[in-house]
């Protein structure tokens, strides 16, 4: 189930908020995990199972890590065999085919591929379980006694298909007790609705003007330039509109979820950039892969072999395909780079010249992400550098950018902290009382709006 | 944050989402939707099967969005946001020149053309030897309104069946005019078509007078909301349909494999149906044949066509005692010798631009 459906909106959230609300405080968990199931399986109806092998499995194993934590080596063989179990659901579903397509292009076979659907959010609530065991086995959080506990953690609906990762130390206490107060409820709500019409009204037209990009009949450089733009807009919209929505309904519920992202288009470097964007992955990476490592307390050769690693599980992590890990090399060359070799200079760099230097790397590196593999991705590079033997300009180029001008203008407003700021420094100004609450109506309004109208409507993060 | 302003915020978001969702529980189903000219989904009912396979999760979001209270509203919304505050040209590729109404339709999509050219060639070879056989494409309203709006390479479409239709192709870009289409619907102005029908009659060498001064009467069906009117989902002044009336037009009659007996070629009580253009020889049919025992001539003519056709064909029975109408995407070109009976007559392929550009809707 979308959280941008009618479906979700007008039924099943009145219903769950109805339930929660009304179930006294010892059954909340359970309507919680009860209801997260019910959002699941509309969704994905037979991998439900899948989901609850996974909780049972990492269940299980914590638990015995525990009992065993006095031996080392079983209570280690326990975490490799709970890491083998989540990593091989993880393989099979996800990168089977790949490694399939790859063998059979490398070698020239025709081994049948498996077409195995990918479970949604598969990527999300294995990484969430695994760091729940990995953090068992290194002592820093107490094995969940209570299933249904635990099962509320991996199957939680707010954050289960397309994150923030949240880790097991992040909820732990709330899982076990929390309070709701009506502060938390109005700011979960505020966040979650600001969160749908980044979603519903900027990431879906960006996606609508990317469509149309795809279904060009007069293709252009500049069309791929603004195509380039608007997808850029579209991912970041897109899923940190993704996460606010999981943030702020994870709030009305008592939790307090990390945050995802930081105005990462504002970055005067790549190693800024990745410190805004997508934060929970990455600090995910820092804390379970690239920290136990050595991270970059070793040589120099290891730390680049560290840094090689981190980079390129995150590219694969995104997809399945070449591009994606061409997308997550090419990251971690830019930040080895920038650590190494040009790191001090980029700093001297007039702050314009900054901003410049990440946007153009970061616009093309999506460019990449989106691309129907590696051919798509040159094809697509080719026809931003002009080198496809297309026309600078078309009318149908004209046409779109006049018609998506306002939208795209937007969108940049948005993507940059002064309007947060703004409202910020509004926040207690007594008009808010009443303007806050009409702002909320507004955009309730213009997302059911965009909704009901059967507008462009897909997530771009379900895929992972 | 102050608790009556986290009151306000929770209490709006809450009463909103609360609000709706009762509304769409409480209010009546709607089985059609006139605006948008559709059957609108109703509530899926519940098995393991369906929600197994994701069925009912599908229906079910379906069912809610067509079934939202206000939805004709909620989509007005929509348009006003996308044209007025977004100043975006077009809403789900609908947009608006003046008081016209059109879709984008593009880009020229050349399988398509091929096929149907290839399909008028299998005709004309497998029936129509002997027969006098012309081809006229009818441009599309976006020919005369897209302006800067990208829309089909007209040129190179006609370019491309002058290359393949074994048949002499009749210009009716120069009859036409923007005002010769309805505002709101995608159709033309039957009224305003007596120049395109000389053209094609002359092309046969017809003696007949089709001037509007012969007497045609004019006759009005209001209002007429057309395609475009519920697409669009702004507000759009509806439309005034004119039929023409003359002494071989209200003697003829038509029938056909789904008409039940003998009708006359408007069939008037189609006006209040999902489209009122279904006036114009009862809307979709595969195949019409209409006699007009007051034509000046004994010439029979077939005509293959789709909608456009529909309004036109009326027009032709001063010079046709008998025009047989063939629409092809309702009957297969293999079974035409079941209900069509060929004996050299004027043959005429009419069809417009759009259905070209989807040319595999012929059978």
């Amino acid at each position: 189930m979308l959280f941008s459906s009618v479906t979700f909106l007008y039924a099943f959230l009145p219903l769950t908020l109805l339930c929660y609300f009304l179930a006294p405080k010892g059954l909340r968990n359970a309507v919680l995990l009860v209801a997260s199931l019910v959002f699941y399986a509309f969704g994905e109806p037979r991998y439900v199972v899948l989901l609850l092998i996974s909780s049972v499995c990492d269940f299980i194993w914590s638990l015995l890590i525990e009992k065993f934590r006095d031996r080392p080596r079983l209570a280690k063989g326990l975490l490799l065999g709970s890491l083998a179990v989540n990593l091989g659901l993880l393989g099979f579903f996800k990168y089977a085919d790949f490694l399939l397509r790859s063998v059979n292009a490398l070698l020239g076979t025709h081994i049948p591929l498996l077409g195995v659907p990918l479970p949604i959010g598969i990527s999300f609530y294995t990484f969430q379980t695994m760091s729940y065991t990995i953090d068992v086995y290194r002592g820093r959080a107490r094995a969940q006694k209570n299933f249904a506990t635990f099962a509320t953690f991996v199957c939680l609906f707010p954050q289960l298909i397309a994150g923030p990762i949240v880790r097991y130390t992040d909820v732990a206490g709330e899982l076990e007790a929390r309070r709701t107060r009506l502060e938390d409820v109005a700011l979960g709500l505020r966040r979650f609705v600001v969160g749908l019409g980044k979603k519903v009204l900027l990431a879906n037209g960006m996606g609508e003007l990317c469509a149309a990009f795809r279904s060009s009949a007069e293709p252009s450089t500049l069309f791929y330039w603004i195509y380039a733009v608007a997808f850029l807009f579209q991912i970041y919209f897109d899923f940190s509109g993704y996460s606010d929505m999981a943030i702020g309904l994870g709030r009305v519920f008592g939790f307090h979820f990390p945050e995802n992202f930081d105005y990462p288009y504002v970055s005067r470097s790549i190693t800024e950039f990745w410190r805004r964007w997508h934060m929970t992955m990455g600090g995910w990476f820092r804390d379970y892969v690239y920290i136990p490592l050595g991270g970059n307390r070793v040589s120099k050769a290891k730390w680049l072999r560290n840094l090689a690693a981190v980079w390129l599980l995150t590219g694969l992590w995104h997809g399945a395909d070449w591009n994606f890990v061409l997308w997550g090399v090419g990251f971690g060359i830019i930040l080895a780079l920038e650590k190494t070799v040009y790191g001090t200079f980029l700093e001297r760099l007039p702050v314009v010249l900054r901003h410049v230097y990440v946007l153009l790397l970061v616009v093309v590196s999506f460019v990449v992400f989106n691309a129907d593999g590696l051919s798509g991705a040159a094809s697509d590079l080719a026809g931003m550098a002009g080198l496809s033997g297309l026309p600078a300009c078309t009318g149908e180029t004209l046409y779109f950018l006049k018609s998506y001008a306002v939208l795209l203008l937007v969108c940049a407003f948005a993507a940059l902290p002064l309007g947060g700021r703004l409202c910020r420094r509004m926040e207690n100004a007594g008009a808010m009382t009443v303007l806050e609450p009409l702002a909320m109506v507004g955009l309730l309004t213009a997302v059911t709006a965009s909704l009901v109208d059967g507008s462009f409507n897909p997530f771009l993060y379900f895929r992972f | 944050m102050k608790k009556t302003k986290a009151a306000a915020l929770a209490g709006t978001v809450l009463l909103y989402l609360f609000g709706l969702a009762v509304l769409i529980w409480i209010l009546p189903d709607r089985a059609v939707s006139r605006a948008e000219r559709r059957r609108l989904e109703q509530r899926p009912s519940f098995s393991a099967g369906s929600f197994l396979s994701g069925a009912f999760a599908k229906h079910l979001e379906t069912y809610f969005l067509d079934q939202f209270p206000g939805r004709d509203g909620w989509r007005a919304v929509q348009a006003r946001l996308r044209f007025d505050l977004l100043r975006q040209r077009d809403s789900n590729g609908v947009y608006r020149r003046g008081d016209a109404v059109s879709r984008l339709e593009y880009p020229l999509a050349e399988k398509q053309v091929a096929h149907a050219a290839g399909k008028i060639n299998w005709v004309m070879e497998t029936y129509l030897a002997g027969s006098n056989v012309r081809f006229a494409v009818i441009p599309d309203k976006n020919y005369f309104m897209a302006g800067d709006a990208p829309h089909l390479d007209y040129g190179r479409m006609f370019a491309l069946l002058d290359e393949t239709v074994a048949a002499p192709r009749v210009d009716l870009s120069g009859c036409l005019q923007l005002e010769d289409y309805y505002r709101t619907d995608s159709h033309w102005r039957q009224e305003r078509l007596l120049p395109v029908a000389q053209a094609l009659a002359d092309s046969f060498d017809l003696e007949v007078d089709l001037s509007p001064e012969t007497g045609f009467a004019r006759e009005e069906l209001a209002p007429f909301y057309g395609v475009y009117c519920g697409q669009a989902a702004v507000d759009v002044e509806p439309d005034v349909l004119s039929y023409l009336r003359s002494g071989a037009i209200d003697v003829a009659r038509m029938t056909g494999p789904e008409l039940e007996g003998e009708q006359p070629v408007y069939t008037l009580d189609r006006f209040g149906g999902m489209d009122g253009y279904d006036v114009f020889c009862a809307g979709p049919q595969s195949v019409l044949t209409i006699e007009s025992p007051l034509a000046k001539t004994d010439r029979e003519l077939i005509l293959f066509r789709d909608s456009f056709g529909s309004s036109l064909a009326p027009l032709l029975l001063e010079g046709y005692r008998r025009v047989t109408l063939v629409d092809l995407r309702y009957v297969a070109s293999g079974l035409l010798d079941q209900f069509v009976d060929f004996h050299g007559q004027d043959v005429l392929f009419l069809y417009s631009t759009s259905l070209l550009n989807s040319g595999m809707l012929l059978k």
